[in-house]
This record gives structure tokens, C-alpha cells and sequence, in this order.
């Protein structure tokens, strides 16, 4: 899969930027063999940027295309086959079901495509050390709990890409090393491409290729 | 795991929180309204039925005519109704049609020609009306020039009378049917009659005279007509619906005639008709509260539950699949609901019928099948609109 950004232009954003950086404005393909950092400061537009690609928002100038195909013109149902078996996201906000279990924020996700088993689910928590509250409400966990859950949730769809808007940021250290590692492991099991936004951390990692956004 | 689960945890999703007071009056409402429009509907279409069944005139026309008074009867007043006179009830707004009944101004006699009845021989007074003022198959009351057959409707007066001839005979009497097969002919003229074989295609109640085909009529006047000017004796009117009260009131200010179950049927049928219109009315009103009631209900709980349906939406969640669930939940209401609706009719009916019955009106011949029509139709209308709604509310949230 390749998403295509031509000369794109958030409009609420459009006196703000100085487009001195490598994303707004330019021509940028983002390929789903790659692993791609985007690193800015707040405010820059790195929510905007996965809210453009998970097709939340229209409200730009310019063009953005999913395999050549613009997003203004995807279906409903494309969209949601899309976020379904090709796009998964970690959005800032987390997207978790408060008034519901772990389990069913987790199961939810999976019977989508039958992804992975109870038992594998049960231990990536196991791996993060919340497999005790795979029956309590997620309203009532941390929000370093609730991080590690929308990042197990994100794990569990088959996907060319997995989209991350700041994925560790309520996480420790420690936790966040153990986070990096099984996205990675993940995302090289089942070929899939990462695009990560931060605010300059780069994880210790060689990335395939870093855009700044400015 | 697998699709029971997550139609388990969308429905917790989506109607765990909430306060089933509005859905509880909505349905309520829905109840109301089905049964009374379902009940009122049946019993106006009854009521127009059941005066079809019997009467080959259209229910809601009359026949008038000036009262017969000593100085008329002396030719000191006029009992014709002038060319003036009849564009004047024409102008008149409650009324739908008027025409003239037009007399046969020629000789004509009617005849027994059956083995299965005695012979006899009257003189007849013919008269015609248009067509659209019977409830009769327009093929069946059709005569042309050549054609052998004249169909007739024959007053019931008429068969009373036969009857009492046959029975003081000791022979059997005729029913309506066996009627509708005897052999009658019609002889027109004196010097040089024609005679043309007379097909009785129906009875009526409303007419003492029998009713032929204006064609046949026309063709009768111009053949062996008097020459003299024939006068307009009697007017059909036919009042608009609900209008009959002010057809009553025309005819008493004008010191007009008419026949008096005429003037009772057709009173007692406007009087009913605007009741169940108003019920009618006033139940789809309510029907149209309550689909409103439950629409604002189903968005409320959208809007409610509106984060929710985003981030179901963002995880891949079909719109469909959502739609779906809100359908579903509505589904058994709506058939709980109908068939509350359906208990409460029959026992309803069956209640009035007895009523109606003990009272001498015999309104017995339910049609349950147009029961359960109505019923599908206002079902389907409220499902599709509640589909539809429901359908736009969610896809807002994309």
C-alpha cells in the first residue's frame, strides 16, 4: 500500500505552518514496507496527520491518495473495510470504550476479522503486565493502562499499516521499550509498515525514513 | 469468541444507559393509533360495502323531486324543475353531480317470456341515469343500436310485488338470483312495437321505476316519442363526502322530496363517515406523534452514545452493523406492539359488532385480511421511516 500526500494543506492550520518542513505543501509516498518516523513539535499537525489518513477529516488543500485512489472518493464501506483489514490506528485520545471491560474493548476489535485467539490477546496483557484487568472497566485503569491496551487493541486487525499518533506518551520507560518491541515484532511478523508520529524521540532505532513536519 | 459476542458487547455499547420511559409512550402511542385507524378504516370501508352489496344505485346519490301538494296536483304550481333551476343546485359547492332522470315520453309494457313463471303483462314507466351514478360494470350497462338484450335494473318494489303474484299463485318465489335468469321482454311502441329481450343485471331500493341504458332510452324517444316537449320531473344528486347535512337542509328549505330511507342511509352514513374520517384522522395523527416520539428516542440515544458509534465506526465497524442493532431493538417492540394491536382489534370488533348487532345493525362480515393490511402498511411505513432515520443519525457520526 502506498499513501501519497501531493502538496496537502491542513486548512485550519494553513497560517500557521512556515511549510519549511518535509510534509505540508511537498510531495511525500509513504510505502507499507517502510518504517517512517514523523517527527515535530506540538502543534505542527501530527494528529491532523493521522486524522487525515484514517479518514476522519477533509478539510485540507491538496490531495491525498490510497493506492491512487483520493480519499475524498472512498466509500463508507471502503473506509471501513480499510479500517478494518489495511489501517490500524493508535490515536492520541486512545478510542477505548470506558464503560466497558478490557476484555470487550480487546474482543470487540478482533471478532472484526478473528484475528488473534483469547489466549494470544491474554498475553500480550500478560507481556504488559495488565492481564489482571482483563475484566475490569477501562474507565477505571490508569491512563498508562489504558495506552497499553489501545496499543494491544491496535495489534489485533490485519493491516498494511499501522498508524501511531504519539503511542507512548503516557507510558515509563520501561514500558515503553516493552511497547517498541512487540509492535515491532508484530509489525515484521505480518509485513506491516509503520508510520509513528513524536516529538523527537527516535527510539534508538534506524528508521527507514524520518520526516519532519514543520 | 466470534459474532455473538460482538453483537453482545455493541448492544452494551449502545443501549446499556438508558431511560426506556420515551420508547415505553411511543409504543404506547403506536398502539393507540394502529388500533383506531385500523378499527375506523375497517368500519368505513364496511359501511361503504355493505350499501354497495345491495344497492345498484351509488350510496351517497338521491333522487329528488317537488313535494306533491293539492295546488301542484291542480297545475296552480309548477312540481317540473325548470332549466334555471337545475343550473342552480349544479352551482350549489356540497354538491358533487346533478342530473336530470330522464321519463320515457313513449309506450312501453314488460312481459314474462319464462316457463319458469306465470305469464303476465304490464305497462311500464322506464327512466334513465348515467352511468357513473351506479355501482355497475360498465360493460354489463351498455346498449347499443342492433343489439337484442336491454339490460334493466328493476326496482325491489317490483319483486315484492312479483313475489306476492307468485305466492298468491302457489307457486314458489323468486330469489334474486333465479330473477336475474327469467326471461322478461320489453315492448316499445303501439302501432309497430319493437320487442328487445330485458336482462336484469341488479335491484334497487332507490327507484321506484326500472332504469334502462340512456342509449337505450334516447333510441326509445326518438323511434316512438311524443313529439311534445318531455319535463324534468325528478334531479339525481350526489352530495360531497361528509356533505350529506347540508343536502338535508337543501331539501327542506325547497320543500323537496325524497325517499325517506334515501334521506335516513344517507344520513346516517354521512353522520358515521365523518366520525371515522375524524378518528381516522385524529389516529394517524397520533401514529405520526408516536413514529416522531420514537424517532427522537432512537436519536437521542445516538446522540448519547454518539462517541461510541465514532470509535466503532473508526475501528472498521460497518454502518450497516450498527443500523442494524437499533433495528433489531426496535424490531421487537414493533411486534410485540402488533401483536398487542391484533388482540385489541378482534376483541375491539367483535365488541361493536355486538353492539351494532343487539341494536339491529348487522355489521357482522369482518374482513380480517383488510384488518391485517392496514396494519402491514402503517407497519411497513413506520419500520422504513424508522430505518431510514436511524441510518442518516449514524452515518452522521462517520
Amino acid at each position: 500500500m502506498i499513501i501519497e500526500f501531493q502538496n496537502v494543506i491542513p486548512i485550519p492550520l494553513k497560517h500557521e505552518l512556515s511549510f519549511s518542513g518535509e510534509l505540508w505543501g511537498k510531495n511525500v509516498f509513504f510505502h507499507s514496507r517502510e518504517n517512517t518516523l514523523l517527527d515535530a513539535y506540538s502543534g505542527k499537525g501530527k494528529t491532523t496527520f493521522t486524522s487525515l489518513v484514517a479518514g476522519l477529516r477533509f478539510d485540507f488543500e491538496g490531495n491525498i491518495l490510497i493506492d491512487s485512489k483520493k480519499l475524498q472518493s472512498i466509500s463508507k464501506n471502503e473506509w471501513s473495510e480499510l479500517r478494518k483489514n489495511k489501517l490500524s490506528f493508535i490515536f492520541q485520545d486512545l478510542q477505548l470504550f470506558e464503560k466497558l471491560t478490557v476484555q470487550d474493548n480487546l474482543v470487540l476489535k478482533n471478532n472484526l476479522t478473528d484475528f488473534k485467539t483469547e489466549n494470544e490477546i491474554k498475553q500480550l496483557l500478560e507481556v504488559f503486565g495488565i492481564d489482571t484487568k482483563w475484566k475490569q472497566f477501562c474507565g477505571t485503569l490508569s491512563l498508562g493502562q489504558q495506552q497499553r491496551v489501545a496499543i494491544i487493541r491496535s495489534l489485533l486487525q490485519p493491516a498494511e499499516f499501522l498508524i501511531m499518533d504519539e503511542p507512548f506518551s503516557h507510558l515509563d520507560e520501561v514500558n515503553t521499550i516493552i511497547a517498541f518491541k512487540m509492535i515491532q515484532k508484530h509489525c515484521s511478523e505480518n509485513n506491516i509498515g509503520t508510520i509513528l508520529t513524536t516529538l523527537g524521540q527516535n527510539y534508538q532505532v534506524q528508521w527507514d525514513k524520518r520526516v519532519q513536519i514543520a | 469468541m466470534g459474532q455473538k459476542s460482538s453483537n453482545r458487547i455493541i448492544s452494551k455499547i449502545l443501549f446499556a444507559h438508558q431511560d426506556k420511559k420515551q420508547l415505553f409512550f411511543a409504543f404506547f402511542g403506536v398502539l393507540i393509533g394502529f388500533v383506531f385507524v385500523s378499527i375506523s378504516v375497517h368500519y368505513l370501508v364496511l359501511i361503504s360495502r355493505k350499501s354497495a352489496s345491495v344497492e345498484m344505485l351509488d350510496a351517497s346519490a338521491i333522487t329528488i323531486q317537488k313535494q306533491v301538494t293539492s295546488s301542484n296536483t291542480l297545475s296552480l304550481a309548477n312540481h317540473t324543475f325548470s332549466a334555471n333551476e337545475v343550473e342552480f343546485y349544479k352551482s350549489l359547492p356540497f354538491l358533487e353531480k346533478v342530473v336530470k332522470v330522464e321519463n320515457n315520453n313513449f309506450s312501453t309494457e314488460l312481459q314474462s317470456n319464462d316457463p319458469l313463471v306465470p305469464y303476465f303483462r304490464s305497462d311500464i314507466f322506464i327512466q334513465s341515469i348515467p352511468s357513473d351514478f351506479l355501482d355497475v360494470e360498465s360493460k354489463s350497462w351498455r346498449w347499443n343500436k342492433g343489439d337484442d338484450i336491454v339490460p334493466i335494473i328493476l326496482p325491489r318494489d317490483f319483486i315484492y310485488m312479483m313475489n306476492n303474484f307468485l305466492s298468491s299463485s302457489n307457486l314458489p318465489q323468486l330469489s334474486d338470483d333465479i330473477l336475474k335468469d327469467v326471461k322478461f321482454q320489453i315492448k316499445l311502441g303501439d302501432e309497430y312495437p319493437v320487442f328487445f329481450e330485458a336482462k336484469i343485471i341488479g335491484f334497487t331500493n332507490e327507484i321506484s321505476s326500472i332504469l334502462v341504458p340512456e342509449s337505450f332510452m334516447n333510441f326509445g324517444r326518438n323511434h316512438f316519442g311524443m313529439k311534445t316537449h318531455t319535463s324534468c320531473t325528478q334531479l339525481m344528486i350526489k352530495s360531497k363526502k361528509g356533505k350529506f347535512g347540508l343536502v338535508e337542509e337543501l331539501i327542506a328549505s325547497n320543500h323537496l322530496e325524497v325517499k325517506k330511507n334515501q334521506l335516513i342511509e344517507g344520513k346516517l352514513k354521512s353522520i358515521l363517515t365523518i366520525i371515522l374520517s375524524s378518528i381516522t384522522f385524529i389516529s394517524l395523527v397520533v401514529v405520526l406523534v408516536s413514529m416522531i416520539v420514537l424517532i427522537q428516542f432512537l436519536q437521542l440515544l445516538i446522540t448519547r452514545n454518539a462517541y461510541e458509534i465514532r470509535t466503532m465506526l473508526r475501528l472498521g465497524v460497518l454502518i450497516k452493523t450498527i443500523v442494524i442493532h437499533f433495528i433489531k431493538y426496535v424490531f421487537w417492540g414493533f411486534l410485540i406492539v402488533i401483536s398487542m394491536i391484533i388482540v385489541i382489534d378482534l376483541i375491539s370488533i367483535k365488541y361493536i359488532n355486538e353492539v351494532m348487532s343487539s341494536a339491529g345493525f348487522n355489521l357482522s362480515e369482518t374482513n380480517y385480511l383488510f384488518i391485517v393490511t392496514v396494519l402491514i402498511v402503517l407497519f411497513i411505513s413506520v419500520f422504513i421511516s424508522t430505518v431510514i432515520s436511524v441510518y442518516r443519525f449514524v452515518q452522521k457520526e462517520f
